[in-house]
């Protein structure tokens, strides 16, 4: 038992170290939409949402609260800045496991890559 | 085995009583099946009382418990390039708590280890009491990751029914006199009932068993 765990600590190092070697693609954390701090990359495309109201994620439409596009303020309005993980997580991916507990299809709930990439689509 | 069975069961199954068959996709569902598996040996462990019945056994299984977590992250940051993100500086408190409870677990193990334990500890009893309250602080942190990483424990009332079992646990005390003598497990046991525990959590989430 010693042993393997020995094993499993090392290929945990290892992992730490240099990442997964089966990965197609790894998240790189920059400077996206403006942002002061590094922060990783999110994918999104509108031709996924076409069933979603416009307004239900573009709020500022009807809140007057700017008409930047939506990550322009999320990211370096210090009001909201900080709470971009928690915030999007929770929006993106409630809304995904709502959809998922109804059985419907639905974006990803939980594997962190499959949002975490540049977003390459319109 | 068979407590290790009811823990296994009562901690995975806390995890469907509400909706069942929400999967996040095989590889994610089995690793946090695992996750939850640790979080069964760890409290299978910590029972009042349990330790004294046999010294060797509790130490050998808490080799095993320590490779399912370590499996557990393994997994996790094999099958999930962008996991490694958040196990990083700004990575949510929950990762942390995670991470300290696995590195609180090896120093207490490594505590508990002769001759260590007999150096910085005066006496038995001082051993005791810090190998207790080091192992309620490693449940409550690995209780928090898995709390607040969310998903599978979603109501209420299983966050309810999570601090009941944690509180019978680690302040039950004479509540678990009652046990009869066990039949011992073994590390092998422990890690293949985890490994099958995993698969079976996974299975019912994306199959819709």
């Amino acid at each position: 038992m010693k042993t393997l765990l020995v094993l499993l600590t090392l290929i945990v190092v290892w992992l730490l170290t240099y990442g997964t070697p089966f990965a197609s693609a790894y998240p790189e954390k920059a400077h996206y939409y403006g942002s002061p701090e590094v922060i990783l990359p999110m994918t999104f495309a509108h031709g996924d949402h076409t069933e979603t109201r416009c307004m239900d994620c573009h709020h500022n439409f009807v809140d007057d609260t700017g008409g930047e596009p939506c990550m322009h303020c999320h990211v370096s309005d210090t009001s909201v800045s900080g709470l971009l993980e928690p915030q999007f997580h929770d929006f993106c991916r409630g809304c995904h496991e709502k959809e998922a507990a109804a059985g419907k299809v639905s974006g990803p709930v939980r594997q962190c890559i499959a949002c975490h990439l540049s977003d390459l689509r319109p | 085995m068979q407590l290790l069975a009811v823990f296994l069961l009562v901690v995975l199954g806390l995890t469907f009583l509400a909706v069942p068959t929400f999967g996040a996709g095989w590889a994610w569902d089995a690793d946090n099946g695992l996750g939850f598996a640790a979080l069964a040996g760890l409290l299978y462990l910590s029972i009042p009382g349990i330790a004294r019945r046999d010294v060797r056994a509790h130490q050998r299984l808490s080799y095993a418990v320590l490779a399912v977590i370590l499996l557990h992250a393994l997994w996790f940051l094999l099958a999930d390039p962008a996991a490694l993100e958040y196990i990083k500086p700004g990575a949510p408190a929950y990762m942390w708590t995670g991470l300290l409870s696995v590195l609180l677990l090896f120093v207490l193990m490594m505590l508990a280890q002769m001759p260590t334990r007999a150096r910085v500890h005066r006496s038995y009893g001082v051993f005791r009491y810090w190998h207790r309250v080091l192992g309620a602080a490693v449940v409550l942190l690995s209780a928090h990751h898995v709390v607040f990483s969310g998903y599978y424990l979603r109501n209420g009332w299983q966050l309810a029914a999570l601090a009941t079992l944690l509180l019978l646990v680690l302040a039950g005390g004479g509540l678990w006199r009652w046990l009869p003598p066990l039949r011992r497990s073994t590390p092998v046991t422990l890690l293949s009932m985890s490994l099958l525990a995993a698969l079976a959590f996974s299975a019912i989430r994306n199959l819709g068993l």
